[in-house]
C-alpha cells in the first residue's frame, strides 16, 4: 500500500509498548498489530486523534506516503 | 418518544425474530428434504403415474418413443439430485445465518451453488417440456426466474463481503 503507517518508529522513540499504547488510545492490541503492520484498510479520525495525543506528533508523522514501484 | 430500554427490547425482538425466521425457514426445508427423498423412493412409480396420466401411454416426441420410462425416470433423478443438493446447500446457510456468519464468502459461494442449481433445474425441465410435456416448461420458467433472483442476491453479497472486509481493516 503506499501509504506507511510509521507507528513502530514513534513507538520505538518515545519508548511505548503496544500493549500500553493499545490500553491509552482504546484500540485493542489486535487491531495496533493490523496498524503497525500496515494491514489496515483505513484509520478513523478518531484513531489518528488518540495516536496525535499520545505520542505527541502531527498526523504527518505518523502517515507517510511511499510511491509504489510501477514494475 | 422512545427510551434506550425501548429501543433495547425492540433490538431483542428483532434478533428473536430473526432466530425464530431463520429456525422456520430450516424446519421448511427438513420438510422439503424428507418429501424430496420419498418422492426419490417412489421414482418409479411417479414415472409410471406421468406417463398413464399426462401423455395417455403415449409420448408425443419420436427419439424418446421407445425408451419412454427409462428416460423420463433419469429426468426424473437428474432434477432429484439438482433439488437435493440444493436444499443441502441452503441447510448450511442457514447454519451459517444462525451462527451470525452472515457476510462471509462461503456464503456467496453457496449462493452461486444454488443459482447453479436453479440454472440446472431450468435445463432439465426445458429438455420435459420440449420431449414429453410442454405445460412443465412453466416450471422452467420459475426456475429460471429463480436462478436470476439469486444470482442478483449473490452479487448483492458479494459486495457486502468486500464491504465488511473493508470495514473490519478500518482500525
Amino acid at each position: 500500500m503506499a501509504i506507511r503507517v510509521n507507528i513502530n518508529v514513534l513507538m520505538a522513540k518515545q519508548d511505548v509498548g503496544a500493549g500500553d499504547l493499545a490500553e491509552r488510545i482504546d484500540l485493542t492490541p489486535a487491531n495496533l498489530s493490523i496498524l503497525k503492520n500496515n494491514k489496515a484498510k483505513a484509520i478513523r479520525f478518531s484513531t489518528l486523534e488518540a495516536l496525535c495525543r499520545e505520542l505527541h506528533c502531527q498526523p504527518g508523522e505518523i502517515l507517510e506516503y511511499v510511491p509504489e514501484d510501477k514494475d | 418518544m422512545k427510551t434506550i430500554n425501548d429501543i433495547a427490547n425492540n433490538g431483542k425482538n428483532g434478533a428473536g425474530n430473526a432466530d425464530r425466521s431463520i429456525m422456520l425457514t430450516r424446519i421448511a426445508v427438513i420438510i422439503l428434504l424428507a418429501v424430496s427423498f420419498g418422492l426419490s423412493a417412489a421414482g418409479p412409480y411417479l414415472t409410471n403415474l406421468f406417463l398413464n396420466v399426462t401423455l395417455h401411454g403415449k409420448i408425443r416426441c419420436g427419439a424418446a418413443a421407445g425408451v419412454a420410462f427409462p428416460f423420463v425416470l433419469l429426468l426424473g433423478y437428474c432434477c432429484a439430485a439438482t433439488f437435493l443438493v440444493m436444499l443441502f446447500v441452503m441447510l448450511r446457510f442457514l447454519k451459517r445465518l444462525e451462527t451470525n456468519r452472515v457476510f462471509v464468502s462461503e456464503n456467496t459461494e453457496d449462493l452461486r451453488k444454488i443459482s447453479r442449481c436453479c440454472a440446472i433445474g431450468a435445463l432439465l425441465t426445458v429438455l420435459a417440456g420440449i420431449l414429453l410435456y410442454l405445460p412443465i416448461i412453466f416450471i422452467a420458467a420459475a426456475a429460471g426466474f429463480m436462478t436470476l433472483v439469486v444470482l442478483v442476491i449473490k452479487n448483492a453479497f458479494e459486495q457486502a463481503v468486500i464491504m465488511k472486509n473493508e470495514l473490519d481493516l478500518t482500525i
